[in-house]
């Protein structure tokens, strides 16, 4: 075990498994009483308290499942609207981009009488692509949800800088900013995930048969085809090798995948259940959960870098994901993935699975592996 | 029960009226407080200001803007509220029952949707209501109550305190190895090819990682890794983005990984074959322990409680 991704994954594991137990050092200081434990949730602690505060939570399991408990309590908060951050962009972004756009207007030479079709035509030309048109702010949220694992999206935005319009003179130099303070926002795509688009192009399975369409009491609803195939279609059918699972393996899945049809991130989404908990996985090991029908998702560590291409869950806190290489990866409480070994390095296509036991897993050639013992051994 | 005097010992009373409080300043507080709608008198509101400034202020003696910028940020309705139920008023505590006391509850309900933290939020409700006596003084929860944060958020931390310590209480709690022992047992750790010598190393060296971060660094990692927390909930909590936590456990993790192989290799004395070995022999116990859950009867797998997060 040389990489540091590996090592990571084997850190969080141990600090999981030690911080959940471990009642910490001598805690610093007095317990917090629940007169600052409010005072922290709301926000009015003077900053040397909450220093004084944090270092004794710090090594406080008791205090910290008390801030815990009082965070969960607490009622979700009002969107921000005056963040100084976002206020700031609102205002900041638009005034920066027509100052620009009048500087260059003023610094750049050329015949200013032209007629009005020219105009026109450029305004056309660097018309920013459908994408570039939201506000910069929400794009990167978007592409920091769907693409980063590490960055999980703002679940709520305030204001939105108002509609772009045709008249606005500034509109490709506002455009043009937005593009750059997106690119800011927006953290760099792994690269595994161009060359995952690339693969899954090349490598097209062939189309389901119409017998193969998932129902929710069969393995096969379960079973999750390959990424192309959502993407292209926007349903979720299974495999073919998924298609020939034996029908006699009575699943609990409701799970039903799918992709996001966006040209750029292809991320699979699983769902429970639970209407409520769906996971999503991707390119580079890109595992997030929701817990909320999908509208706030959190990143969690796979462990893995290799491409995850589908999944099952045949109940809230258990999901199977398969992916490139004879990744299997089994939770058994929807947020702590364990790398199952599998006996061949060959990509997985499909999975479906009746419970943290049972799966039934696909490979690109066809095959299918059980197993009935949670990944411990695989039958052909 | 009508009275409204203040229940206070000498010592605090002296101590409470060490904090001067500007006349006008008072006036202008009360009125906002609304506390006559109660029946509060307004030196009776003062002292309580007094005794929030008091214990705020605890060990220091602030100038009198100080004390003006801190009492304008009490939530004063709330903390004449609470002076007027700790006092018995009637209309004060019509307006807690129907305002508030269901606040209690159903943050109970939340803790435990079956019920089973109704029990605290009763015995809450009777502390606040004053069931013990001292010194023939009936004695109400609402005099630790001071105005710091809102009244809600308040009954919330203390439901969240009793629960806490409940469920502390039936349960067994083991702690992190002693430093000490740590750092003599890596001292004295030549390499050694047994498993369960490496798997040792392993987490001892993660133990004085973790003791060497700073003190937000470790108090991120609890909230996620050892309260499951989520990430917009830690968040919450640091005064953070989500994105933000997302990003400080992964530098987190990371430097932890490097001080881990760090003491491995340069107090243990293991080279790269053998820290390699530990990492594998590290993950091989945790993924057994995963599997063991796993493997359960599932009649007798204990599944996590709902999730009530956000």
């Amino acid at each position: 075990m040389n990489r540091g991704s590996d090592r990571e994954a084997v850190v969080e594991r141990l600090l999981r498994q030690s911080l959940a137990r471990a009642g910490g050092a001598a805690p610093r200081g007095q317990c917090l009483d629940p007169e600052m434990l409010a005072a922290w949730v709301d926000g009015t602690l003077k900053s040397d308290e909450l220093k004084a505060a944090e270092a004794h939570l710090s090594d406080c399991s008791r205090c910290v499942s008390m801030v815990a408990t009082m965070v969960k309590l607490a009622p979700e908060p009002e969107p921000v609207t005056r963040g100084w951050g976002i206020g700031l962009l609102h205002w900041w972004v638009p005034l920066t981009a027509g100052i620009a756009a009048i500087a260059v207007w003023i610094a750049v030479p050329g015949d200013r009488s032209r007629p009005p079709e020219q105009t026109i035509a450029r305004t056309e030309i660097t018309q920013p692509e459908p994408a570039a048109q939201q506000p910069a702010e929400e794009r990167g949220s978007e592409a920091a949800d769907k693409s980063s694992p590490g960055r999980p999206a703002e679940s709520s935005r305030g204001n939105r800088p108002p509609a772009r319009t045709d008249a606005d003179t500034n509109a490709d130099a506002k455009a043009s900013e937005a593009r750059e303070v997106a690119k800011e926002v927006e953290p760099p795509r792994p690269t595994a995930l161009s060359e995952f688009q690339a693969v899954s192009r090349d490598e097209r399975p062939s189309p389901p048969a119409p017998s193969a369409a998932p129902t929710a009491d069969s393995p096969r609803a379960a079973a999750v085809g390959t990424l192309e195939e959502r993407v292209t279609s926007g349903a979720s059918p299974a495999s073919p090798g998924a298609a020939a699972a034996p029908a006699s393996m009575a699943t609990r899945s409701a799970q039903v995948g799918r992709a996001n049809t966006g040209t750029r991130a292809p991320v699979i989404e699983i769902a429970s259940p639970d209407a409520a908990i769906r996971w999503r996985v991707g390119a580079g090991g890109f595992v997030q959960l929701s817990r909320d029908r999908g509208a706030t998702w959190e990143a969690l560590g796979s462990g893995v870098t290799t491409d995850l291409v589908a999944g099952a869950s045949p109940s809230a806190t258990v999901c199977w994901v398969v992916g490139r290489a004879g990744t299997v990866l089994l939770t058994t409480d929807g947020r702590n993935w364990q790398r199952l070994t599998f006996p061949e390095p060959i990509d997985l296509t499909a999975v479906g699975a009746t419970d943290a036991r049972t799966a039934t897993v696909t490979t690109a050639d066809g095959r299918r592996f059980t197993t009935a013992n949670g990944g411990l051994t695989w039958t052909r | 029960m009508s009275t409204l005097e203040n229940p206070t010992r000498k010592g605090e009373a002296d101590h409470i009226r060490s904090f001067h409080i500007d006349a006008a300043l008072a006036a202008r507080l009360y009125r906002k407080a609304n506390a006559d709608r109660w029946g509060v008198a307004e030196p009776t509101f003062v002292h309580a200001l007094g005794a929030s400034a008091a214990r705020s202020f605890a060990g220091r003696h602030p100038n009198g803007r100080e004390i003006e910028r801190y009492l304008s940020s009490l939530h004063l309705e709330d903390l004449a509220l609470a002076c007027a139920c700790a006092a018995g008023h009637e209309a004060a505590w019509e307006h807690f029952v129907r305002e508030l006391r269901p606040v209690l509850y159903r943050a109970a309900d939340a803790l435990q949707p079956g019920g089973a933290a109704r029990d605290l939020a009763d015995g809450i409700y009777g502390d606040l209501y004053g069931l013990t006596e001292s010194g023939g003084e009936r004695l109400s929860l609402f005099r630790y109550y001071h105005g710091r944060s809102s009244l809600a958020t308040w009954l919330r931390a203390v439901l969240s305190q009793r629960h806490v310590d409940r469920l502390r209480s039936g349960r067994r709690l083991e702690s992190l190895a002693d430093e000490d022992l740590v750092a003599t047992t890596l001292a004295a750790s030549p390499p050694d090819p047994d498993e369960n010598h490496y798997r040792k190393l392993v987490r001892l060296a993660l133990v004085r990682a973790v003791a060497a971060l700073g003190a937000r660094d470790r108090l991120r990692l609890r909230c996620y890794y050892a309260e499951d927390l989520t990430l917009a909930e830690s968040g919450r909590l640091l005064r953070e983005h989500e994105a933000t936590v997302s990003r400080h456990l992964a530098r987190t993790r990371r430097e932890i990984r490097d001080e881990v192989e760090r003491q491995l290799r340069n107090e243990v004395g293991l080279n790269d074959v053998q820290v390699s070995r530990c990492f594998e022999l590290a993950a091989a116990d945790a993924g057994s322990l995963d599997l063991e859950r796993m493997l359960e009867d599932p009649g007798q797998r204990k599944e996590p409680e709902p999730d009530r997060s956000t």
